[in-house]
């Protein structure tokens, strides 16, 4: 209840968190009991582990097929927002007040324009491990957990830019174009890499690749050779394009001086963009130092030219021998142009500043490549001297030695560890011959006889301390002068801007460098439109930063131009380091392929290029190497797929405040992870499984679909052991995961239909927990079936060799040491708390218990310790999905009462237009034929099919769309309904189990009657399933067009029929669950009529004094007892029993009497709550020997002191024998009853706790401890009490022996019978059904179960539901059960009966039965063939005779229209799928009419 | 046989299980012969047989029912009610002349699209071995 404090009214929303099944129940109730709900959900879909599920115990229901109708109700729901990849950061304030903090993760789509058609998946590269096959087969980076998620949209696995593009300074993509490389797909990889790179065959060569520097398997090996790969895709095409600019041309035109890869980048980037662009170039030739500079044997010039050629020919226009300030002169090019980018490169030589540097035979480095590269081979001399240690000089000396020199080497002043130079290209001069002198500084040169240079004086050096470069400084060494003889010497030491002939006398700025004068970041200069970039702004660089410095400038020149800031939002230009670490661990090394160079000896000498690049087969191996670090490899082929336009990069993470009333936590569990087992061998050997994976196995939907093999050979296979335990009931966990024991045998039971009876399943536990309703009737089919179960707890595991299969090594009988061996072994992981539960506690503030599951109590099982904050599911402890959810039910019940003054405050209303009427027109039909994107398209002649559609009768429009379900499409739809007066649409795209409703919704916003909608199912049942035959596909499309016409035709208006619903509850029963639910609903604010037929209320109750846990349930019961008195909501009936029940749903009926006098009340629900008896023993000398008591015999006499321990005058009891499954788990009665272990075990350590020297046996078959109960278990043993296990059919024996009891039992354990001698026998009697059920299972229409418990609607889904609609269940009643199980079920009864009296009419289904009274002559075949006998006969008399005719009841039809196909005179119909329409589709499928 | 003789089947698929188990086939782009023409009911207890041998006599080659697996019906047991009427279908056809074959009841849950396809191509193979329908001019 609501703090007395919190002054504000309560907000009428409550968040779930957690979308797995009971994330989904607690929402669907809450939702449909008035309060707003956000669900959020932690990854992209909700659904969790349950959609995971192939089969559900006992009943062998397919999994997904009960849950995707609920999915599709939730993602529907108009109060429901579902919000995926959301975690809660913080929560404040208090109850029916709280602001909670979101955390959004970016999912890459525009979930908007996302209509999920799956066109994205096809071209994505980047396959990884399903989570949702648990790793057993491949996902997409783009994917959707299943095909049935909701929301039904796609998402990226994407972590950002991989380091690779992330450290490349233009951000080429090398992720996208390896991965591509990879598959084979060369032709998508060039556009990849030619959407950032308009010259990536230069690129390619002499990059110096920053990316590799990145690259994450430098931590491993070598880093993927990037460049090699750009390589091998710019020489396999060598006649590529660059791609035209796709936006229209600008009038705006923009010079650019110089036409070096700056200058280039910016004229295409400003191209792209469609501005005209002019290179002005004072060369003879275009390309600045790639032409100049580099020389043919690193890049070809035929190479160089095609990739100016192919600038040129999207428009780019080079001017050359056009130096600025002569040919044109600089104030008129910022007339003529809009804009000026200044990268003239630095092509003036640095000097050495020594004497002899003019001597005849000394050049500089940039004038000696600029003859050899413009002039072809000039030889500089025999012995060449080149002095430098960057990039230059070793391209110089090469450049030399192919020039004829005898003998060039390279003088350096430091040591090779500080040479600027490529290593690489370090060693490939090397290897052709270059000698390398260090330490040496020149001092002078010296002049030979014809005045040449002869030699050069060096000074030796040592290395200093590091200077402002950071390396060491080189020293002279005084004294050490020594002259290198030669006869040419070329002087590489780097160079500056030509600013002299430009800078300056443009009105540029100059730096004391040499260099001019830029903003770093936007690259603007002092002049308004002229901006400076590349080499004359930093000095000598790379040719990849001149580049980026070019992509920059275009993107500063477009913003100046548009007026727009030209500094926001550009923090991601340039080279960064990824925030995100991948993790290596378990790569396995795997060298880098070596790129194969001509020979060494013989390339020296000639301009050849020196290597030749990848072959296929290398380039493929070496792309494989990439680890995929940005998982997505921003290849963006999705954005070309997706013809939504949904794919949206630039999402990031958001954050949102929410204001709610509640919050209900349902994060679910974690399985155990199994590598922690060791000696089970999970993880090390490959056909050992968890229980999870092999579920997926067993899927129709899985890796196998549906085919049992083992994934190490693809095998089926013949034995499979499965181990129970793994990750529960051991020393670190004390408790029991309360589901394994079923779900192994459920998995025992599958795998055998699949591979037939003669697979041998094992199943090792412990002890078998088949506590559930139906389970022990479930494990003995499974033993039926030849399932067997071997008690032991299994040790270790070891792998064969070769066949890799597995020997379990155990202790049998006798403790004898056994072995088996297995093809296949699962391992049943237990259920943990999630990963997060700390934080998650931390972030709610609610208190977590000793295992760090979140804590609750007895009596407030749906709470935590903080008001206003619910559990459900197995955060609270482990449990089933029937019990999970109750617990969520009962959790939204908690909430509705606590919000109950904000009920309906924040749902949407929906109001549609008036529906127009068309009863007597002529049909008038609009077709809308769908696209989807190349789904449908892609395979069907779509224009075709609306031609076609255009040709039948009764259509008077048809058109086809993109997407027809998309939100512009709706409004088309409803535009073309009232343009063309349309009184029918049928559209043909996807399934009407999706996408009627939307379709509908829309009928009825444009006011048609939405069931005037009709859907041909073109794609998923004919371009997706004939994807090979277009033409028949399109054949096959035009008949389902032509067949949902012709049912279209024949559509009448229906209308959901609507009953007032009386806001009242009756309540069946005034024990626990009957007081509680009463409660919920009352405070809720309904009325309730509880009856009890006894003359008290507690029920069971009033016999429980005490709990395990220590609680004191008596106290709990006088305060419900009080409650009920007082509360003035409920309407109290003692001594009282229902006469009769009439009515359905919203309006019942029934007679009570109490005390002599008989009432009629009217309620809208029923809840039966009549809860069940202890079972009576016949055996056992029960009823014969006072020494014979049952359990509930001796709690009262342990209550009341205890006596017959102390010895108070009697003999003391110094033996008490304990039996169970008393009445439960036998021939007559084949259920457990689920508490008598608990309940034995609570009364041995109360014995034990009063007198620890009695001794205390329990006689067991299985104990059945389940969740939390284990650790109470595990403390009876500790306490000295003596479990012996007998078996079912050696049962003990009692026997009164003189003055004592002997209980004989054979121990099977130890092998052999004992005999104790025994003061007191006390009996686990089981709990057995009421007779009167049957009575009220006759009132209600509902169904008892074989053993005369009420059967519920659903055994999973819906646990406290019956089919009869408005009737539900809980307590003992429905099955054997705890008090706080008890609890749960009636708040969660209360819930679902909520969502029935919050509403004030009650809309009816509209698909339901009609009865066409001129053909039925009341036969009365329908009435018995009617599932939910809605159908009664009904006989009067009509002029004299006797007529007979059927009636429906509309509120109890569900329209599964067996009477319509029982009935031999066309006298009853459901409506929408009459006789008549599904004849018109038959006969149009066969083109008859 | 006439290899080329592409069967015109009917296909009576239910909402819950087999239309369901129909999409999933195509989701799961498992890809099966042009022959069948799906019409959705909701149960397979729904089907009249009456409907069944009027598209045989119509013309049909083959009548596919789909439903849920027993237990696993929508409607309780509607299904097996549709498995009843299966018998007295059969019992039917023999009337009309027409091969018991030619009639499949089959069960196919929202999980089995693989399955769906495989029992089209099976069932396709089956009335193509039997030829054009008796009934058809």
């Amino acid at each position: 209840m609501r703090s007395e404090e919190s002054q504000a009214p309560p907000v009428g929303a409550a968040l779930v968190v957690g979308g797995g099944i009971g994330g989904m129940q607690a929402a669907l109730d809450l939702a449909n009991g008035g309060i707003k709900v956000y669900l959020a959900e932690k990854g992209p879909a909700i659904g969790g582990v349950m959609a995971q599920l192939d089969k559900t115990f006992p009943t062998n229901d397919c999994a997904m097929c009960t849950m995707a109708p609920r999915l599709v109700e939730i993602g529907r729901h108009k109060d429901i927002d579902i919000l995926t990849l959301t975690e809660v950061e913080r929560v404040a304030g208090q109850p029916g007040n709280f602001t909670v903090s979101l955390k959004q993760q970016p999912r890459f789509i525009d979930a908007t324009k996302c209509t999920g058609c799956g066109a994205c998946t096809t071209e994505c590269p980047v396959t990884m491990p399903s989570e949702f096959d648990q790793g057993l087969a491949p996902r997409k980076a783009i994917y959707r957990p299943f095909p049935q998620a909701v929301p039904n949209i796609f998402t990226i696995s994407r972590r950002g830019n991989s380091p690779c593009e992330a450290g490349c300074p233009i951000h080429q993509s090398g992720q996208g174009y390896v991965t591509l490389i990879a598959q084979g797909r060369f032709d998508e990889a060039l556009q990849v890499i030619l959407r950032d790179n308009p010259i990536p065959s230069i690129c390619g060569r002499i990059c110096t690749h920053p990316c590799t520097a990145a690259c994450t398997r430098n931590s491993v090996d070598d880093p993927v050779n990037l460049p090699a790969l750009k390589r091998f895709i710019t020489d396999r095409f060598s006649n590529y394009k660059l791609p035209q600019a796709t936006v229209p041309d600008r009038p705006e035109k923009i010079a650019i001086v110089g036409s070096g890869p700056a200058g280039l980048l910016c004229a295409y980037q400003l191209r792209q963009k469609g501005y005209g662009t002019t290179i002005f170039e004072a060369l003879p030739v275009a390309g600045g130092m790639l032409a100049a500079g580099i020389p043919s044997f690193r890049l070809p010039r035929p190479l160089l030219n095609a990739e100016l050629d192919r600038l040129r020919a999207i428009g780019i226009e080079i001017l050359l021998d056009a130096p600025v300030g002569r040919s044109i002169t600089f104030d008129e090019l910022r007339k003529s142009y809009a804009a000026v980018f200044v990268a003239i490169g630095a092509h003036v030589e640095r000097r050495l500043g020594i004497p002899g540097e003019d001597l005849p035979g000394v050049t500089g480095g940039v004038e000696f490549l600029r003859r050899v590269n413009l002039s072809g081979r000039v030889a500089p001399g025999q012995h060449v001297l080149v002095v430098g240690g960057g990039n230059s000089a070793l391209d110089a000396a090469r450049a030399a030695l192919r020039c004829g020199a005898a003998e060039v080497t390279i003088v350096y002043r430091r040591t090779p560890a500080e040479m600027p130079a490529d290593h690489r290209e370090i060693e490939d001069a090397e290897r052709e011959g270059v000698k390398l002198m260090f330490l040496a500084a020149p001092k002078s040169f010296h002049a030979g006889p014809g005045g040449r240079v002869a030699g050069l004086e060096c000074t030796k050096m040592k290395l200093g301390r590091p200077d402002a470069s950071g390396r060491p400084a080189p020293e002279p060494i005084p004294g050490s002068e020594f002259v290198i003889p030669c006869d040419a010497v070329v002087a590489t030491i780097g160079q500056v801007p030509d600013v002299n002939s430009l800078g300056e006398r443009l009105g540029l700025t100059t730096t004391k460098s040499g260099t001019l004068r830029a903003d770093p970041q936007t690259l603007e200069t002092e002049l308004p439109g002229v901006f400076a970039g590349g080499d004359c702004v930093t000095g000598p660089d790379v040719v990849v930063t001149a580049m980026l410095a070019g992509k920059k400038a275009a993107n500063s020149i477009d913003r100046w131009l548009n007026g727009r800031n030209l500094r926001v939002a550009r923090e991601m230009e340039g080279p960064y380091h990824t925030a995100y670490t991948v993790d290596t661990a378990g790569v396995l090394m795997q060298r880098q392929v070596p790129v194969q160079a001509l020979d060494p000896k013989t390339r020296g000498r000639t301009f050849a290029e020196v290597h030749v690049g990848y072959t296929q087969e290398e380039a493929v191996a070496e792309a494989k190497r990439c680890l995929a670090c940005g998982i997505c490899c921003d290849c963006h082929l999705c954005q070309t797929a997706c013809q939504a336009n949904a794919i949206d990069y630039a999402q990031t993470q958001q954050t949102r405040e929410l204001k709610v009333g509640a919050i209900v936590l349902a994060p679910g569990f974690e399985i155990f992870d199994a590598r922690l087992k060791k000696d089970l061998g999970y993880g090390r050997f490959p056909n050992v499984l968890t229980s999870l994976e092999f579920e997926r196995i067993l899927s129709a939907s899985g890796p196998y679909s549906g085919h049992v093999r083992r994934p190490f050979d693809q095998q089926e296979p013949k034995r499979i052991a499965f181990l129970q335990c793994v990750g529960s009931r051991d020393f670190e966990r004390d408790y029991c995961s309360s589901v394994c024991c079923m779900y192994a045998t459920k998995e025992a039971i599958i795998a055998k239909e699949h591979l037939g009876e003669g697979l041998q399943c094992d199943v090792f536990f412990m002890d078998i927990r088949a506590f559930g309703k139906g389970f022990e009737q479930y494990y003995r089919r499974a033993q039926e079936l030849d399932v067997r179960y071997i008690r032991t707890r299994v040790p270790k595991i070891e792998e064969v060799p070769g066949s890799r299969n597995l020997i379990v090594n155990y202790l049998g009988e006798n403790d004898r040491k056994l072995s088996q061996e297995y093809d296949l072994v699962v391992l049943s992981v237990g259920m943990q708390p999630p990963k997060d539960a700390k934080v998650l506690a931390e972030r709610f503030g609610v208190a977590l218990n000793k295992f760090n599951f979140c804590g609750t109590t007895t009596f407030q099982p749906a709470e935590t310790s903080r008001e206003g904050i619910f559990v459900a599911g197995p955060f609270a402890e482990p449990k089933d999905i029937p019990e999970t959810v109750m617990q969520a039910s009962a959790a939204a019940a908690e909430v509705l009462s606590l919000l109950r003054e904000a009920r309906g405050t924040m749902i949407t209303p929906k109001v549609y237009p008036l529906e127009r009427e068309v009863k007597g027109e002529e049909p008038r039909v609009g077709v809308f034929v769908c696209h989807c994107g190349t789904n449908i398209a892609g395979v069907v002649n779509v224009p075709e099919v609306v031609e076609y559609a255009k040709t039948l009768p009764n259509v008077v429009f048809a058109d086809n769309n993109l997407y027809t379900c998309s939100n512009d499409t709706q409004d088309r739809i409803k535009e073309k309904i009232a343009e063309h007066n349309l009184n029918r649409v049928v559209v043909a795209s996807c399934t009407p189990r999706t996408h009627e409703p939307l379709f509908r919704n829309t009928m009825a916003e444009a006011g048609l009657n939405p069931y005037l909608f009709e859907m041909a199912n073109i794609r998923d049942q004919c371009s997706w399933v004939h994807m090979h035959e277009p033409e028949k596909a399109t054949q096959k499309s035009k008949d389902l067009v032509r067949m949902a016409l012709a049912k279209a035709r024949l559509l009448e208006p229906l209308h959901r029929q609507a009953v007032s619903v009386e806001k009242s509850a009756l309540v069946i029963g005034g024990g626990l669950s009957g007081m509680t639910a009463a409660l919920s609903l009352a405070r809720q604010g309904f009325d309730v009529h509880l009856v009890e037929k006894e003359k008290e209320l507690g029920g069971n109750l009033r016999h429980i004094h005490y709990l395990l846990n220590g609680d004191l349930p008596l106290d709990e019961l006088a305060r419900l007892r009080d409650e009920v008195a007082h509360h003035s909501k409920i309407h109290l009936f003692t001594g009282a029993a229902i006469e009769k029940i009439d009515g359905s749903i919203g309006n019942f009926k029934t007679m009570i009497t109490a005390n002599g006098e008989t009432t009629e009340v009217t309620h809208g629900v029923v809840i039966v709550a009549t809860g069940a008896k202890q079972y009576q023993p016949k055996e056992y000398l029960y009823g014969q020997d006072d020494s014979v008591i049952t359990q509930r015999d001796l709690e009262a006499r342990l209550a009341s002191g205890g006596d017959f321990l102390a010895g108070n005058g009697i003999q003391p009891a110094k033996t008490v024998v304990m039996i169970q499954c008393v009445g439960s788990r036998d021939a007559d009665h084949p259920y457990c009853s689920r508490l008598c272990c608990a309940e034995a075990i609570k009364n041995a350590l109360k014995i034990k706790a009063r007198s620890p020297q009695t001794n205390v046996y329990v006689l067991y078959r299985d104990i059945r401890t389940y969740g939390f109960k284990e650790s109470y278990y595990t403390k009876a043993r500790q306490q000295g009490v003596v479990f012996v296990r007998y078996d079912e059919n050696r049962k003990p024996e009692v026997l009164r022996n003189g003055q004592g009891l002997k209980v004989s039992v054979y121990d099977q354990t130890l092998g052999m019978p004992i005999m104790i001698s025994a003061d007191m026998v006390v009996l686990s009697a089981g709990i057995h059904p009421h007779e009167e059920n049957r009575k009220i299972a006759q009132f209600l229409k509902v169904p008892l179960n074989s053993e005369g418990f009420f059967l519920e609607a659903h055994m999973k889904l819906r646990p406290v539901d019956f089919m009869t609609d408005g009737v539900f269940l809980c307590g003992l009643a429905h099955s054997p059960k705890s008090i706080d199980e008890s609890i749960l079920q009636a708040q969660a009864a209360s819930a679902r009966a909520a969502s029935v009296l919050v509403q004030d009419r009650l809309e009816l289904g509209a698909n339901i039965s009609q009865v066409v009274d001129e053909n039925c002559d009341g036969c009365a075949y329908c009435v018995d063939t009617c599932p939910y006998k809605a159908i009664t006969l009904l006989e009067y008399k009509w002029q004299g005779a006797i007529k007979k005719v059927v009636e429906t009841n509309d509120s109890t039809c569900k329209g599964c229209g067996c009477c319509q196909a029982t009935c031999p005179k066309k006298g009853v119909f459901i409506r929408g799928f009459t006789l008549e329409e599904i004849e018109a589709q038959i006969h149009a499928a066969l083109g008859v009419e | 046989m006439d290899d080329n003789f592409q069967p015109l089947i009917i296909a009576l698929c239910c909402n819950w299980c087999s239309y369901a188990g129909a999409d999933l086939a195509g989701v799961s782009r498992s890809q099966y012969p042009p022959s069948i023409r799906i019409v959705r009911v909701m149960c397979s207890g729904m089907v009249h047989p009456n409907l069944v041998i009027d598209a045989f006599t119509k013309g049909a080659d083959g009548v596919l029912m789909c439903g849920c697996h027993p237990g696993d019906c929508h409607y309780q047991e509607g299904n097996l009610r549709a498995e009843k009427r299966a018998e007295a279908i059969k019992l039917m056809l023999a009337d009309f002349g027409i091969e018991e074959e030619r009639f499949r009841l089959e069960w196919v849950s929202a999980a089995e699209g693989p399955r769906f396809a495989q029992v089209v191509r099976e069932f396709t193979d089956q009335v193509r071995q039997l030829g054009v329908s008796p009934y058809k001019s």
